[in-house]
């Protein structure tokens, strides 16, 4: 037997080390804040993205945040698929940069050094799978002045940012029967994307079946992707979500994402 | 006229999907039939439980989320109350030999006996064979066949996808509920549920 069976939690050393990385050196009243949760996972071992898919588990940030501080929003890198036995799921390895919006109140004093805490749940697998959790702080100051970029990691950040999946704003569209959900979609010629190694991260549970082959179409300007329904189909949401990846300019490994949320129309067959 | 023969291809469209996926486990249907042994050498064929109602629970010891609801004593509670109303339970392990949760007969007996679990029988499929027959995805990943054999339920063990304890009795055991209900002779109310856990280490 290996040497984590029989435990239920993950013990000392944890497989995944969390650290907060301000994009700039201080925080300004009354400003947004851009805080980067770099997380670092022991090679060989993958955490989840937050539908994780046909196993594992969502990974979690809980913050502490001082009175005047609010999380506006929290984009997730693009995952990546994992196919394990039977199952196929969304997440990471290696390393993955989360970016934590913060809204900084024009209340809060100048001249304080605020503690900002993010604590980490998450389900880490290699063959087998232990629930562990891991946590961050950072005390910043708070400074009436433009606040200087955090120039040691100006790569990292620049890396991270194109991981980030962005909205996309142009016409979207989706319909789902008994067989599968396909969501239409166009983006701008302008953007000169295409198909080759395209694929979608879909963030709803329990809708389609995550093994099954993305089917990408395209007819004229329009792209359709058709994804088979799950055989234990739970009901369908109003709102489909997820993330779009497409190559930009034909380009293999020039990956553009986006974020999708369309509204989802069911077409009811005999 | 043109209109009948619009109607008459979309029947058609829906015999040929209807075909299609019969190769699947489809709940209401007959469950598959298989034989297999036990830790205690046992041998055990499902069709020879008929006129009974039968839990498949697959099963690994090393997966946290099968340790949530064993260190709970949450499924031996559910095996006991069951299997005293007359109904057979079979914990099915398919992890292959140098996988994790994978037992030896002994092994087994063992870990049974350690838990204090209580299914009619502890079936060994380091194969896979009953294990890819029900398409079993995950452990606990939980199937119910009700007296005439059809399969009534293939999903998950309750409505919280987590690997913590106290979410247990704030979830909505499903395996329970539809025990009950086909107790009760009424109609199995959540027949499918997302299955969750760890894959299982075929």
């Amino acid at each position: 037997m290996k040497a984590e069976s029989g435990l239920f939690q993950e013990t000392e050393p944890s497989r995944v080390k969390a650290e907060l990385i301000p994009e700039r050196l201080w925080m300004e009243p009354g400003k947004l804040f851009n805080l980067w949760l770099r997380l670092t996972i022991e090679p060989g071992w993958h955490i989840y993205w937050k539908n994780p898919g046909e196993s594992g588990l969502p990974t979690t940030v809980s913050w502490s945040l001082p009175p005047g501080v609010s999380l506006l929003e929290l984009s997730w890198a693009v995952p990546e698929k994992f196919v394990d036995s039977l199952a196929t799921s969304y997440g990471y390895k290696d390393q993955v940069l989360i970016l934590a919006t913060l809204s900084i109140s024009p209340e809060v004093p100048a001249g304080s050094a605020l503690r900002l805490d993010a604590e980490i749940s998450y389900l880490v697998c290699r063959e087998g799978c232990l629930p562990g959790s891991c946590s961050s702080s950072l005390a910043l100051e708070v400074k009436k002045a433009a606040a200087p970029e955090n120039k040691a990691y100006r790569h990292v950040f620049f890396a991270a940012r194109l991981k980030l999946p962005e909205a996309a704003r142009w016409p979207t569209s989706a319909e789902a029967d008994q067989e599968a959900v396909r969501i239409f979609f166009q983006p701008p010629a302008e953007q000169d994307l295409d198909l080759l190694g395209a694929s979608f991260f879909i963030e709803n549970e329990g809708i389609i079946d995550y093994g099954s082959a993305e089917k990408w179409e395209k007819a004229a300007s329009r792209y359709v992707l058709s994804l088979k329904r799950a055989p234990v189909s739970t009901e369908l949401p109003a709102v489909i979500k997820g993330v779009l990846v497409l190559n930009r300019g034909s380009n293999q490994g020039n990956i553009k994402a986006f974020s999708l949320e369309v509204p989802l129309k069911e077409i009811k067959r005999l | 006229m043109k209109n009948s023969t619009l109607g008459g291809l979309a029947v058609l469209f829906f015999l040929l999907a209807a075909a299609s996926l019969s190769a699947d486990l489809k709940v209401g249907e007959k469950a598959p039939d298989f034989t297999g042994v036990d830790a205690n050498g046992q041998s055990h064929t499902l069709s020879s439980y008929q006129g009974k109602i039968v839990v498949l629970e697959w099963l690994n010891h090393e997966c946290p989320f099968v340790q949530k609801h064993y260190n709970s004593g949450h499924m031996q509670k559910l095996q006991k109350t069951y299997t005293a109303k007359g109904i057979i339970w079979f914990s099915i392990i398919s992890s292959a030999p140098g996988k994790q949760g994978y037992c030896t007969p002994e092994q087994a007996r063992v870990l049974t006996k350690e838990k204090d679990a209580a299914p009619t029988a502890v079936i060994l499929d380091p194969e896979g064979k009953i294990g890819r027959l029900y398409d079993a995805k995950v452990t606990p990943h939980m199937f119910i066949i009700d007296q005439n054999g059809v399969l009534v339920y293939n999903g998950g063990i309750d409505n919280i996808r987590s690997t913590n304890i106290e979410d247990i009795p704030k979830a909505i055991n499903y395996v329970e509920q539809a025990l009950e209900e086909i107790l009760a002779g009424q109609e199995v109310s959540v027949k499918t549920s997302q299955p969750y856990g760890c894959t299982v280490k075929y």
